[in-house]
């Protein structure tokens, strides 16, 4: 849960969250406050990142990230962006550098899924109106790996990383107007287009 | 849903479809965050090296790399940070040796280890160590996701009475018998919310939908499917009139009446059944004990919030006999933060508990008739401020009905 849950936590995370001041990253000591701030964020972070580039690169880029981080700390400005943004905002520029592996890895997905879903014994189908989950997952794929790198990112930060168009806004450094309207073309385009994204992909067991 | 134009060409995702289907796109990776402490204590030591000034203290052994020079690494830190902004900036000097070998800055330049030359030692144990590591999390649970870090290991107390006396009740239900040519009727009043747009507008309204189906007494027979959009709507971001003058389109094509055997379709349905299409076979593989229950629930649903939707496919679907639909409450009390939501939920009139998971700022609910033990329907409501959405609308819902009627396309006397 983020700490928007209302479930009792043992203590609040450093600077997450809207209302919340950001933590001063220049205090004298930056082993313990990196600690800390690794402890409340590495975590969501690392799953955000492997669910972009993969369990192994987003060691990799937690790592990096971090660092950054630190190194950074002093332009770190609480009074203007909450830390878990200002995170998001130095995992993501380091993310487009992965960006084309990251869409190759979407197209494979997009040509693999009916392939791994043969062998699953546990099709998940919804209700009969619904499309398929392999499907699904085919098309969406596909789609995501059209996608310009910044709709992407505003895309993922929101859904997957679960933040705010405010904390987006933050992180990528645009106009929450920006964020806004990117959110709604792309899921409007991943609505409408998002199968036609995928018509050119091979498909092994069409 | 999906909606499919008279051609059946193109295929449009509603808001809630989408969701469905970015949460669902590798929701199966489980991470190995074990990898993480090893981060963590280059991290801390390179902190440690700032705060000190040295470079050459930090004989911890989590810096395997000899290669940090003699500057400081506060000289590296002003050199490589950018310009005072208070957004995110990563400087130019990162630089990439491969494809995933990255090197943040050089040694010489902030006293961090090469992240690329770290990871490719680690890697073969790592390999290893994530092979371990999903055993360990099945044979202890020991690894916490990150989304159940604060949760509790199971429902709530009050959660788990709920589900516990709406399993006894309906653990009692006779299951309706059919006589030859009787049929199940099965009807989805639901409300689902629908985004339209217009340039560069977009609308947000629950749009009501009427689904009936028709089970044969013999679930191989043809069943019939009907569907139909109400015309009502509840508008939840913008008005009616605002969008029409707008162009937004709001109309949709009518849905044509399907027959088919089995209740295929689609043409989607498993050979051998899931929790969507729970056939004889399908529930004939589930475990009897909730707690094993609830483990294949979790696994074929992917977990969390999921597992209620599941749960509640299955529960309104009409074919799982009571003693199952008994079982199936039982294993929800097994769902880390399952709560009583709503104790006096009403859906289309009925009065029901609604026990609820919050996940992804939304919160899943099912609604409970304590009376009968049935699952009379579903909810969703936004736990945020989400896509101009505010906190607390419900963004979908559904209430089911059942009934046993003498024909096909025979609707019950009201």
């Amino acid at each position: 849960m983020t700490a928007e849950s209302p479930a009792p936590e043992p203590r609040p995370p450093i600077g997450d969250g809207p209302d919340l001041p950001g933590p001063d990253l220049s205090a004298p000591d930056p082993a313990s406050v990196f600690g800390r701030l690794f402890d409340d964020h590495a975590g969501p972070l690392h799953a955000y990142l492997a669910r972009r580039v993969g369990d192994q690169t987003a060691d990799d880029l937690v790592s990096e990230t971090f660092l950054v981080a630190l190194r950074q700390r002093h332009t770190y400005d609480p009074a203007r962006a909450g830390v878990r943004p200002w995170l998001y905002g130095i995992a993501s520029n380091l993310l487009r550098r992965h960006a084309r592996r990251e869409a190759r890895g979407w197209r494979a997905r997009a040509r693999m899924v009916g392939a791994d879903r043969a062998q699953d014994e546990s099709p998940e189908v919804r209700t009969t109106e619904r499309v398929t989950a392999q499907q699904q997952v085919r098309r969406l794929a596909g789609a995501l790996a059209a996608l310009e790198p910044g709709d992407r990112d505003v895309l993922l930060l929101t859904s997957w990383g679960r933040l705010s168009a405010t904390e987006v806004a933050q992180a990528l450094g645009i106009p929450v107007g920006t964020v806004h309207s990117r959110l709604h073309r792309v899921r409007r385009w991943l609505q409408t287009h998002g199968s036609v994204a995928t018509s050119g992909v091979e498909d092994s067991d069409a | 849903m999906r909606e499919v134009d008279r051609a059946g060409m193109r295929q449009v995702w509603t808001e809630d479809e989408l969701d469905r289907a970015l949460a669902g796109l590798y929701a199966e990776i489980e991470t190995d965050q074990r990898g993480l402490a090893g981060v963590r204590e280059n991290l801390v030591a390179a902190a440690e090296g700032l705060a000190q000034r040295r470079l050459d203290v930090v004989g911890t052994g989590a810096v395997e790399s000899g290669t940090a020079g003699s500057g400081t690494a506060e000289s590296g830190a002003v050199k490589s940070g950018t310009a005072g902004s208070g957004t995110a900036g990563v400087s130019a000097d990162e630089t990439r040796t491969a494809d995933g070998d990255t090197l943040v800055g050089t040694a010489a330049d902030s006293g961090v280890v090469p992240i690329g030359e770290r990871a490719r030692r680690r890697r073969p144990l790592r390999r290893w160590l994530a092979a371990a590591a999903v055993v360990a999390v099945l044979a202890s649970g020991g690894v916490v996701a990150q989304t159940v870090l604060f949760s509790p290991d199971t429902a709530t107390a009050r959660a788990r009475e709920a589900l516990t006396g709406a399993a006894e009740i309906a653990a009692r239900a006779e299951d309706p018998v059919l006589a030859d040519g009787q049929y199940r009727y099965l009807a989805t009043h639901a409300w689902w919310l629908r985004t339209t747009t217009a340039d560069e507008r977009g609308f947000s309204y629950l749009n009501e939908n009427l689904i009936e189906t028709w089970i044969p007494a013999d679930p191989d027979d043809e069943w019939l499917l009907r569907r139909r959009e109400t015309g009502n709507r509840k508008w939840v971001k913008g008005t009616e009139a605002e969008a029409r003058a707008a162009g937004a389109p709001i109309e949709e094509s009518p849905w044509p009446e399907q027959r088919a055997k089995g209740g295929a379709f689609t043409g989607n349905a498993p050979e051998h059944g899931n929790w969507q299409f729970p056939g004889p076979e399908f529930l004939a593989g589930l475990p009897a004990d909730p707690g094993r229950l609830y483990e294949r629930l979790r696994r074929d649903s992917g977990g969390g919030k999921q597992v209620l939707v599941y749960a509640a496919d299955a529960l309104r679907s009409g074919t799982v006999p009571a003693a199952v639909r008994a079982n199936l409450l039982r294993a929800l009390a097994h769902l880390p933060g399952l709560d009583v939501t709503d104790d006096a939920a009403n859906l289309d009139g009925r009065r029901g508990v609604a026990l609820g998971v919050s996940e992804d700022r939304e919160r899943q609910e099912i609604i409970l008739d304590p009376g009968t033990g049935e699952v009379i329907g579903e909810r969703k409501v936004s736990d945020s401020l989400w896509a101009g959405v505010p906190k607390g609308t419900v963004t979908s819902y559904s209430a089911v009905t059942t009934a046993v009627v003498d024909g096909i396309g025979v609707t019950p006397a009201r």
